[in-house]
């Protein structure tokens, strides 16, 4: 049996695929949201998800490439949120900002939602 | 005497077709469920960015917002592609259409040459 590899894999043939495969985001996910946006009756060639996919990893490369400068910038280790919304901004991606806000509002408050639960759960049981 | 709002049904369907995603996140919230605010793996959109060798530390709010612009993103390109595959007047968008668009609009010029 041989030893695995600090990725887990003890099959050494499928080594290097499964590090490709962490640079892009899984292709079911990617047709999905690609599906939302294109006419009902349209389908999408297997190249065309998989292009896409590229151009995902290659987006969220972009931005954290802006948003990391700003932040080094700045002298600061950790990147926030205010150096993403800039950095979409920077790069011509301006009419995401709002929406983007907008989300991220909804998205504080249902964790605040858990953080309570789980504060009340505690103290049920706690006492 | 009790009043019924009449309620146009196209209305109802672009609406619907429209906020989809705060339809869930209101159905959602309605049963107690956690709303599904992202459909994107959190953990390899990090991996993602941790590849930069400049990024080091991302706050919450940072990975939430580079998944939520991503997912915009995709079903930006996915209509701009689809424009040019209804051009050609095709049903299935093509590799070439997602090239054409690409080459064709201007927030998605980063893209040109970084494709292998």
């Amino acid at each position: 049996m041989s030893k695995p590899d600090p990725n887990g894999n003890t099959m050494p043939g499928k080594e290097p695929l499964i590090k490709e495969q962490d640079r892009f985001l899984p292709i079911a996910n990617i047709a999905r949201i690609m599906k939302r946006a294109i006419p009902e009756n349209g389908k999408m060639a297997k190249e065309s998800k998989e292009c896409v996919q590229e151009c995902a990893s290659e987006f969220i490369s972009f931005i954290t490439s802006e948003a990391s400068d700003r932040c080094h910038q700045e002298k600061r280790k950790t990147i926030n949120g205010e150096d993403i919304l800039w950095a979409m901004q920077s790069l011509g991606f301006d009419p995401y900002i709002e929406p983007l806000k907008l989300y991220l509002q909804q998205y504080r408050e249902s964790i605040k939602g858990d953080k309570v639960r789980e504060d009340e759960e505690d103290e049920g049981s706690g006492g | 005497m009790e009043e019924v709002a009449e309620v146009d049904v196209e209305d109802v369907e672009n609406e619907k077709s429209q906020s989809t995603e705060t339809l869930e996140v209101v159905e959602a919230l309605a049963s107690n469920e956690k709303p599904k605010f992202v459909r994107l793996p959190l953990t390899r959109i990090k991996h993602i960015m941790k590849m930069d060798p400049d990024c080091s530390l991302i706050s919450q709010d940072a990975l939430f917002l580079v998944t939520k612009s991503t997912e915009l993103f995709l079903e930006y390109l996915a209509k701009e592609s689809a424009k040019f595959m209804g051009m050609g007047k095709r049903k299935t968008v093509q590799k070439r259409d997602v090239d054409a668009a690409i080459d064709n609009v201007p927030s998605l010029c980063f893209l040109d040459g970084a494709l292998e």
